[in-house]
């Protein structure tokens, strides 16, 4: 059942980031949506759950941009890998943990993004461009990214929740017609 | 659009429904694909000039990949000089004219138009204004920048051309 809440996320993310963003002119610089799940996913989840999901994710993103075929499902994993052994060596306090998580993953990502353009078409980079976009994102992970994984979280424990709750009862219902 | 009765080749009316998740790259999903007659490699233009060129179709959407990406390549002319060179995309949302020798006289203000060299785009087509040039002492080529004439952030509506793709670009996509 907590597949159902990925594909759901995944989808809903995806629609969010390629036909409703764009046309709200503030955030055109806003780091990727679906970044910030696999962040999630890294934190909270366990490997055996998430890589299938993170590989669906990268895959569906893949297909909508024009970036090289499988950059995005590369760049997540990574991701999803980096998040993974952060979060075990990162010794701060609570207040600031998920937002230094975060803008890392976003960075991170960026990073693999940077590197690949560098090395297919060198010399394309505008480096104060280049600089202008990354802050900009980095920025936006740190105010709002933490408070996208927090209800990430909630969603995910209350379809949790509400699944359980109608499973119960239809468990009960076939009890009571035996 | 009233901009279609003026093209002499068949063209297909498309809306943007999406656009590139990440902004690194620059590509725009369209709502109509193969099974409308789009095919990979046309061209895509609206009234102010070119868009870009399909690169991925599906039944019912295509990826455009539009002039401003790095990735992408047209063949053009300074309209008034004639001087020949290859706009690229570039990461700010402008273009460059590369390969466009120092002999030839490029101002700021010029008007850049596609070639049709390149066998994609339609010879005439407007890309944009030369907003900047820079002559070194020293090398063979200047270094041009072009603003396109499209606003790309409000992208709305975009024709597609049919053209009929030669075999080997066919082959090489």
């Amino acid at each position: 059942m907590t597949y159902g809440f990925y594909l759901l996320a995944c989808l809903f993310l995806i629609v969010l980031q390629t036909a409703v963003m764009p046309t709200i002119p503030v955030l055109d610089r806003f780091f990727d949506l679906p970044a910030v799940f696999v962040i999630y996913l890294g934190l909270f989840r366990p490997i055996r759950e998430c890589l299938p999901v993170t590989i669906v994710l990268g895959i569906i993103a893949d297909n909508l941009s024009g970036a090289p075929f499988m950059l995005y499902t590369t760049s997540f994993i990574w991701l999803y890998l980096g998040v993974y052994w952060l979060k075990g060596v990162l010794q701060v306090g609570m207040r600031f943990r998920l937002p230094l998580i975060v803008s890392a993953g976003v960075l991170l990502e960026n990073i693999i993004f940077i590197v690949t353009v560098g090395l297919l078409e060198p010399g394309s980079q505008s480096p104060v461009a280049t600089a202008g976009t990354v802050i900009t994102q980095l920025l936006w992970a740190f105010i709002i990214g933490p408070f996208l994984v927090i209800g990430f979280k909630y969603s995910h424990n209350f379809w949790d929740k509400l699944l359980g709750e109608v499973l119960i009862k239809r468990t009960d219902l076939t009890e009571l017609e035996k | 659009m009233a901009f279609k009765t003026t093209l002499l080749s068949r063209s297909i009316t498309a809306e943007v429904v999406g656009k590139d998740p990440s902004s690194w790259y620059q590509a725009i999903i369209i709502n109509k694909g193969s099974e409308d007659g789009v095919q990979r490699g046309m061209p895509v233009v609206v009234p102010e000039g070119i868009a870009g060129q399909v690169t991925d179709t599906s039944s019912r959407y295509s990826k455009v990949m539009l002039i401003i990406d790095r990735n992408s390549a047209v063949d053009a002319l300074v309209q008034r000089t004639r001087a020949r060179g290859l706009i690229k995309g570039e990461s700010s949302g402008r273009c460059v004219f590369n390969y466009v020798l120092r002999k030839n006289e490029v101002t700021v203000g010029d008007k850049i138009v596609a070639s049709g060299l390149d066998g994609v785009f339609p010879k005439g087509f407007h890309i944009g204004d030369v907003t900047g040039v820079v002559r070194r002492v020293a090398g063979i080529f200047q270094e041009v920048t072009v603003t396109p004439y499209i606003d790309f952030e409000k992208l709305e509506e975009v024709l597609v051309i049919q053209t009929s793709p030669k075999p080997e670009f066919a082959n090489q996509q």
